[in-house]
């Protein structure tokens, strides 16, 4: 199996470096580092990493930032937020902007290889404090409990879409999985958003989450 | 010259370990423990006596000012080489008595550089 290749941001020096040399004794390939947002996007196309371990507050331009530019030029590109701060802005800015894991600096060696290899899979890890504040916002935002019904009730295998749309995974690699075609999953897309009267993939993992119809 | 002995203190174990890592690839520098707290900091710099400490300053139990402090009140002969993110922080670092500061955004040769110094006016003291 290749190396997933990986690009490092973070404004701290000593912080990149020993994460680099970190990673690079597990199996891991290390393709690049930037200091900050403006340069990760610009190596981060360049490079073409599968995953990049971006922080969040950084000089120039922020992660969250830099995660929307990545993405709208580059889908593919998977990320994994390695930050100190767990405010609930930043975790839905980062959710948002295109985070698949969200992770803090204080979580054990071993828990971030298994949030770099499960992010780099496309499915979605959020550490549990971060993902029980992010349900707890969603929670009180509605003022109704996450368990609401839905206004009109998804199908088994439009659930089964959704699900795979919180994990990260764009629609071929859905259709894929699932022996479907791409159109066949813009259709289910197309009913969840109007049953779920939302108007992205975002706003609809959201209010899947906030109703119960979906785990992360 | 005997190596200089070094403790690493700071609760983010992803930069502790990243800080490990730098000091133990580092000629003439010895790591003989790391802390994720103040508390523990204070535990470890008695029982080990390390030549330089480098200590977190924003952490769970005892930040590093106060572990800081029980380390100056106790008389250990350890240097605390606080690490911080802001500059402002030099001054309280130094009341509580670290014998230096260095910022968080600053290169891998520049914490050595730092440890380093430290260590060498251990020896002298």
């Amino acid at each position: 199996m290749s190396k997933i290749r990986i690009m490092i941001v973070d404004d701290h020096p000593i912080v990149r470096e020993g994460l680099a040399a970190i990673l690079r004794r597990d199996d891991f390939e290390i393709i690049g580092e930037a200091a900050d947002g403006r340069t990760a996007v610009k190596r981060a196309l360049n490079l073409k990493p599968d995953l990049i371990l971006m922080d969040l507050r950084m000089p120039e331009m922020g992660g969250v930032e830099a995660m929307e530019k990545i993405r709208a030029a580059d889908p593919n590109i998977k990320f994994l937020v390695l930050t100190t701060y767990d405010t609930d802005e930043m975790i839905v800015g980062a959710l948002e902007a295109g985070a698949s894991g969200y992770l803090l600096k204080d979580a054990p060696r071993e828990e971030l290889f298994t949030a770099i290899r499960t992010v780099a899979r496309g499915e979605a890890l959020l550490q549990p404090s971060v993902a029980a504040r992010l349900l707890q916002r969603m929670t009180s935002a509605k003022g109704k409990p996450a368990t609401t019904p839905p206004e009109e009730e998804l199908s088994a295998r439009e659930v089964e879409v959704l699900q795979l749309v919180a994990r990260g995974q764009a629609n071929k690699e859905i259709a894929a999985r699932l022996n479907i075609t791409e159109a066949t999953v813009k259709t289910h897309l197309a009913h969840i958003f109007q049953k779920l009267a939302v108007n992205d993939r975002t706003e609809a993992v959201t209010v899947a989450l906030q109703r119960g119809i979906i785990r992360l | 010259m005997a190596a200089i002995r070094v403790l690493v203190v700071d609760d983010n174990s992803v930069v502790r370990d990243a800080l490990v890592h730098i000091i133990q690839r580092s000629r003439g520098l010895e790591l003989v423990g790391e802390a994720a707290d103040g508390v523990e900091a204070v535990a470890k710099a008695t029982a080990l006596t390390p030549d330089v400490i480098v200590m977190d300053v924003n952490m769970p139990r005892l930040d590093g000012l106060g572990a800081t402090r029980q380390i100056a009140q106790q008389g250990l002969p350890s240097h605390v080489l606080m690490l911080t993110m802001y500059p402002e922080m030099a001054k309280a670092a130094r009341e509580a008595g670290a014998s230096a500061t260095i910022l968080k955004d600053c290169s891998a040769a520049e914490l050595i550089d730092a440890i380093r110094e430290l260590g060498k006016s251990k020896s002298t003291v």
